[in-house]
């Protein structure tokens, strides 16, 4: 397994959009502690356990990573392929969280590996729902896979 | 020149009568006996009685055994030889006549083929092998525009088809032809004096003796002239048309990624508005009615707004989706909308009636869209009655399958039937009944992407009525 892991990753450029996911997370009644984290090399530093996050290394890996798209310096789609083809980090589950509703965008995500893809809402009690949904499911339905599998 | 047929009974009755002649002649000598012949010589002399001159009677009598067998013998000899002239004569005769009919059958039919050379509409070139002669019939005159060129190459001022690129003398069709190539429709632009261009297919080919031996060239070409400017200009609009086409799809795209920046560039502050003014409402403390009233308004609107977003991104995404045509049965794909449509609002009574409801050829999403679009509507427009009542049905119109959703609603003055179908178009307020004007309008465009009309009926407060035609089911 891929350890006990206690975290929820939050990937949002958008100080304003995270502040509404958090809260969103939050209201979910998660018990797991949620990380914002504000660009896509972040993302990749604390999931590897690299740079401003080594001593992170050898921590378990989240139990979920929300991915907004369009973030700066790397962006959701490469952070996307880069866990996605990495035996190492392959395992873990991946959302998209973006406001494209742009059908190349679905496709390319989905072709690099994502788990769901899910478009936010412009209502906050419809955010609430759909990012409280998408935690649940893969913190609590979805069994982890066995790590490098 | 004696007609063959006189010569051969000319021939016959001669040799006839000499042989009736010569039969006669010996009937007369041979038919005399003794007594007669003895009378005749007692009668003239010659013999005065059998028993006077015993002698000369015998001698007389041998005289004319020899005669009468000399007589025999020349007639038989006669008669042979006549017979022997007549069959040489009739075969003779015979074979002439053959000669004649030959000779004759072969002059009609070089008749005949010169006719054909002189006539047809192809235009017909022979040369010899050495190119020095040339012969061509009118047609190849005329469609060359004068009579062609000696020399072996038959057609001066050969171009390619292109009509820019000259055909080197060597490899004109004529000249490959008379060096013994054959040279199969080849199509080519001859430039006359006066510019005019003719185009011609060509084919050409070896002339060859009785011995096989290489003799010549022919080539024989039409005049396509009309067929192939005909062709180019096929070529050229379909060319433009390609252009424009690619140029439409370029401009749609562009269309829809304005669509899709303009709405994720909106969609985000929405939220935000959205977002913190629920926050902001939640730290209210109860008592500050107005306020909360402010923040609402501020929260429907923005709900508004978020939904015109994403109707009008539906919209747009529309256009350049591509239609999965497969057979689509209409009456479950209407009964699971109204099932979803009363689901979010459980507390409306509500029926639907569908009748029977051919099979449609379409995208079966898009054909759900127009659907649960039309029935949303009917329901949200009879929501006022105490039972909103509506009913699918069908019937047919010129080959295609008329399909309609009838409800007991408010209704619309028929005079604003022709805007129900525009974007953004609103026959009521938005106070009166929610929605963004977009629904309709998708409907239009999925029916119209499919084939078919739209159209509605109504009466103010009688309920309204929506048409759709599509293609029906293909018979598998």
């Amino acid at each position: 397994m891929s350890g006990q892991s206690s975290e929820i990753v939050l990937a949002e450029d958008d100080a304003e959009d995270a502040e509404l996911e958090l809260l969103a997370l939050r209201g979910a009644g998660l018990s797991e502690r949620t990380v914002w984290l504000k660009d896509g090399a972040e993302v990749l530093e604390f999931v590897r356990g690299t740079d401003r996050y080594a001593a992170r290394r050898g921590s378990p890996h989240p139990k979920v990573v929300f991915l907004d798209l369009k973030m700066p310096k790397v962006s959701g789609l490469e952070v996307l392929a880069s866990l996605k083809s990495d035996i190492a980090t392959r395992c873990i589950p991946v959302v998209v969280l973006t406001s494209s509703l742009a059908e190349r965008d679905i496709a390319e995500s989905y072709r690099r590996g994502a788990n769901s893809y899910v478009v936010k809402p412009v209502q906050f009690e419809r955010l609430t729902e759909a990012v409280g949904a998408a935690a649940r499911y893969w913190t609590t339905y979805n069994l982890s896979r066995v790590k490098g599998d | 020149m004696p007609s063959p047929s006189r010569l051969y009974w000319l021939t016959l009755g001669a040799a006839a009568a000499l042989g009736l002649f010569c039969f006669f002649g010996a009937l007369d000598l041979s038919g005399l006996d003794r007594t007669q012949a003895g009378l005749q010589a007692e009668y003239i002399g010659l013999w005065p009685s059998a028993a006077a001159a015993p002698g000369l009677a015998r001698q007389f009598e041998e005289t004319r055994r020899f005669m009468k067998r000399a007589w025999i013998d020349f007639v038989l000899l006669a008669g042979f030889g006549c017979g022997l002239v007549g069959a040489f004569t009739l075969l003779a005769v015979g074979e002439r006549r053959q000669r004649f009919d030959l000779e004759s059958r072969e002059a009609e039919n070089a008749r005949l083929r010169d006719l054909v050379f002189d006539s047809v509409a192809e235009g017909i070139i022979i040369t010899d092998a050495a190119g020095g002669r040339v012969v061509f019939n009118p047609s190849a005159e005329r469609i060359l525009g004068g009579p062609p060129q000696r020399g072996g190459t038959g057609v001066k001022g050969l171009y390619c088809a292109d009509g820019r690129t000259p055909v080197p003398i060597d490899q004109m069709p004529l000249a490959r032809a008379a060096r013994g190539e054959t040279v199969e429709a080849q199509d080519f632009c001859v430039k006359g004096k006066d510019e005019r261009r003719v185009y011609v297919r060509m084919t050409a080919r070896p002339l060859r003796d009785a011995q096989g031996r290489l003799s010549g060239g022919v080539t024989v070409f039409r005049d396509e002239t009309e067929r192939f400017e005909a062709d180019q200009k096929i070529r050229r609009l379909s060319r433009d048309l390609g252009d424009k086409s690619s140029a439409l799809s370029a401009a749609t795209a562009e269309i829809e990624d304005f669509a899709q920046s303009v709405s994720h560039g909106l969609r985000a502050p929405l939220r935000a508005v959205d977002g913190f003014s629920r926050l902001l409402e939640a730290h209210l403390p109860p008592a500050k009615g107005e306020d909360r009233r402010l923040l609402s308004v501020i929260q429907v609107n923005t709900r508004r707004m978020g939904a015109v977003l994403d109707d009008l991104l539906a919209y747009v995404h529309l256009g350049r989706k591509d239609l999965e045509p497969s057979r689509v049965e209409l009456e479950p794909l209407a009964r699971a909308a109204f099932a979803r449509f009363l689901a979010q609002s459980p507390k409306r009574k509500a029926s639907l009636s569908v009748h029977e409801l051919p099979a449609a050829w379409g995208d079966e999403a898009m054909i759900e869209q127009v659907l649960a679009n039309l029935l949303d509507n009917a329901l949200k427009f009879s929501a006022v009655r105490q039972e909103s009542v509506v009913e699918v049905g069908a019937g047919d119109s010129d080959g295609q399958s008329v399909y309609y959703v009838r409800d007991n609603g408010v209704g619309f003055n028929p005079r604003y039937a022709h805007r129900l179908f525009g974007m953004f178009q609103r026959l009521h307020g938005p106070d009166e009944f929610e929605g963004t004007g977009v629904g309709l309008a998708i409907v239009a465009r999925i029916v119209q992407r499919h084939g078919g009309r739209v159209w509605a009926e109504s009466q103010e407060g009688r309920g309204a009525c929506f048409y759709f035609t599509l293609p029906k089911a293909r018979v598998s």
